[in-house]
């Protein structure tokens, strides 16, 4: 294959350091380790494998460690959610967060350059504040940036069929390195960081401290 | 709850409203561009594309690109230059010295036979992209010209024994998310064709002077090498874009025009060995480019490293890549504790407790948890080392959709 060893180590840094903060983040889901690890090593797994579901008149396919996995663990996140409130509050943050990129995609300039952060971060900053609003809740932020991500990519197909334009959808395509899965890691880590500011804010003498799922 | 407001707590409160005001003005200024006003060291382009002069007026070139301050270019006698001011669609660059020779390719280039070990991957962003004298439009959503100068890139390529697989999936409409949709496609070509290297093929916009030169009496469009600066590999992609134009310009002097440094990643941090190709303007021929294309493909495997593992060319690049990337971790881990934990002295007793209960957890402040890292799963998406699809020549997976009154997609260069 010819790649060097400096790049070869690159690599494996990078992939520890990525999984090292996706591990946390689904810790954060109150996964226990094993069941975060399970997620971890079937997304870098699967990430190896497309399934194809439409041909025509848009191709149509999906990666089942970008996309698949990340799917099956928010509705299982939505289902095993313990107050009605959180579920409901998770769905809205994902809906609204898929309308959001959607709309963002559209009045952003395509020229990445004019932008001074990637629209790649961009979309998990927006998930991450969404989430924050609507309760501040890390299980909300993880659907609501994946969510969100494949509710854009639903409507980018819908616009593709409705207006005829000739394209494609790959949902998690990009694998474990999606930009689904990123946007997740963001709104996680955003309110993650929210939350933790603001414990600290009303953190009582006694130490009793609020902390949100 | 009893909350009490001391010193502490109006600090961290000033904290944070800092920090979120920071926050939405830094967002506020990536965003809002194109709704109102550019930011400082952006503008518009009034003509479609970017005239770069130095500090003396002299045009070093054009591009459709975006130019901030900040951005690099290398011409092709490897004089670096630095932009230090934009005004409408004028950018000012200053020279700042002339780059050293790169050393010697350091292991034997693949060819011909060789080069079974791996492919050369072609995909196309802004897929619409157009030549307007043989397309007749700058923009044809799906299948736009481009696609016949990234097949006369594989076809060369090819000829010359490399395994080179041209991706035609479309990424229309070019909105903001193209990047994103084609970060899938190259992600796609790097786990199932182990690839070499990996090229996005665009168009620029402009004049067409600016690309057109004569080989061997014939026009060609010259090709401008993009890399991202937002991007952590940009150090090995730069110095494999400097070997590329350093080995075309030997056997065709002026073929790569230079290598431009944008404020953008290109989904470049996916590979090392990844680059953008601009590949002529809107107003010169797509024959021009195709041909431009051609002699590109026939130096590239001169610089790319025959099967077996070794000191390839963008080792030093990933070493520096290495160290950015454990130095962003290692802070990133400090300011999380300091902020999960409160106090030096507390951090400071977790991350001894931590080590002395073998690494696997201690309890965070109320609840929280810090973990060390420990998910390293050793296979990872865009690694190169996928299940090879031996899918070789070209259009590996064009959609045969036609297009037809596609809005949104302007045809602009880049």
């Amino acid at each position: 294959m010819g790649l060097p060893i400096g790049v070869i180590l690159l690599i494996l840094v990078a992939i520890l350091i990525y999984f090292g903060v996706l591990h946390r983040v689904l810790d954060r889901m109150r996964l226990s380790d094993r069941a975060a690890l399970a997620i971890i090593v079937a997304m870098a797994a699967g990430s190896f494998v497309d399934v194809t579901l439409l041909r025509a008149p848009v191709q149509v396919r999906m990666n089942i460690g970008g996309g698949a996995i990340p799917i099956i663990a928010a509705i299982w996140l939505i289902a095993t959610a313990d107050e009605a409130e959180e579920k409901t509050g998770s769905i809205l943050t994902a809906l609204v967060t898929g309308g959001v990129i959607y709309g963002l995609s559209k009045i952003l300039s395509p020229d990445e350059q004019f932008m001074r952060i990637s629209p790649m971060l961009v979309y998990g900053i927006a998930a991450g504040i969404i989430a924050a609003v609507s309760g501040r809740s890390r299980r909300a932020a993880f659907i609501g940036g994946l969510g969100g991500m494949v509710l854009a990519d639903i409507f980018h197909w819908i616009e593709l069929a409705v207006t005829g334009t000739p394209g494609s959808v790959f949902f998690g395509g990009a694998g474990a390195f999606d930009s689904s899965v990123i946007s997740a890691i963001l709104a996680v880590g955003l309110v993650e960081l929210v939350g933790e500011a603001r414990e600290k804010m009303v953190k009582t003498p006694g130490g009793g401290r609020e902390r949100g799922n | 709850m009893n909350v009490g407001i001391s010193k502490r707590m109006l600090a961290w409160a000033l904290v944070f409203v800092i920090a979120a005001a920071t926050g939405v003005v830094y967002l506020y200024r990536s965003v809002m561009p194109v709704a109102s006003e550019a930011p400082p060291g952006h503008a518009e382009r009034e003509r479609g594309y970017f005239t770069v002069v130095d500090e003396d007026g002299t045009v070093i070139f054009t591009t459709g690109h975006m130019v901030s301050l900040g951005d690099e270019y290398i011409d092709e006698n490897d004089v670096k230059y630095v932009v230090i001011d934009v005004s409408d669609d004028v950018a000012t660059v200053r020279a700042v010295g002339s780059l050293e020779a790169l050393p010697p390719f350091p292991v034997e280039p693949v060819r011909g036979a060789a080069a079974s070990s791996g492919a050369i991957g072609i995909y196309h962003t802004h897929s619409a992209e157009s030549y307007v004298p043989s397309d007749h439009s700058e923009s044809i959503p799906g299948k736009g010209g481009i696609m016949d100068v990234g097949a006369a890139l594989a076809e060369r390529l090819t000829s010359l024994g490399i395994k080179a697989v041209h991706d035609t999936t479309p990424h229309d409409p070019n909105d903001a998310r193209a990047y994103d949709r084609s970060r899938r496609t190259a992600a796609s070509l790097l786990k199932k064709q182990r690839p070499l290297a990996l090229f996005d093929v665009h168009r620029d916009a402009g004049p067409a002077e600016a690309y057109l030169k004569e080989f061997d009496g014939r026009e060609v469009a010259r090709c401008m090498i993009v890399i991202g600066r937002q991007n952590p590999k940009m150090q090995s992609n730069l110095e494999f874009a400097r070997r590329l134009k350093d080995e075309a310009n030997r056997e065709y002097p002026g073929l790569v025009k230079g290598i431009f440094m944008g404020n953008a990643d290109f989904n470049q941090d996916l590979f090392d060995r990844a680059l953008l190709l601009e590949m002529g303007t809107e107003q010169t021929s797509k024959e021009a480019a195709m041909r431009g294309a051609a002699l590109l493909g026939s130096v590239i495997p001169n610089i790319l490293p025959a099967a077996g593992p070794g000191a390839g060319p963008q080792a030093r690049g990933a070493g520096r890549t290495i160290g950015w990337l454990l130095g962003i971790a290692v802070a990133g881990i400090f300011a999380y504790l300091w902020i999960a934990t409160g106090s030096w002295e507390e951090m400071k007793a977790k991350i001894l407790e931590w080590f002395g209960s073998g690494g696997v957890r201690v309890g965070g402040v109320g609840g929280g948890s810090i973990e060390g890292v420990e998910g390293g799963s050793g296979s990872a998406a865009p690694g190169p080392d996928g299940p090879g699809s031996e899918v070789s020549g070209t259009d590996m997976s064009g959609s045969d959709a036609s297009g037809t009154d596609a809005p949104g997609t302007d045809g602009e260069g880049v």
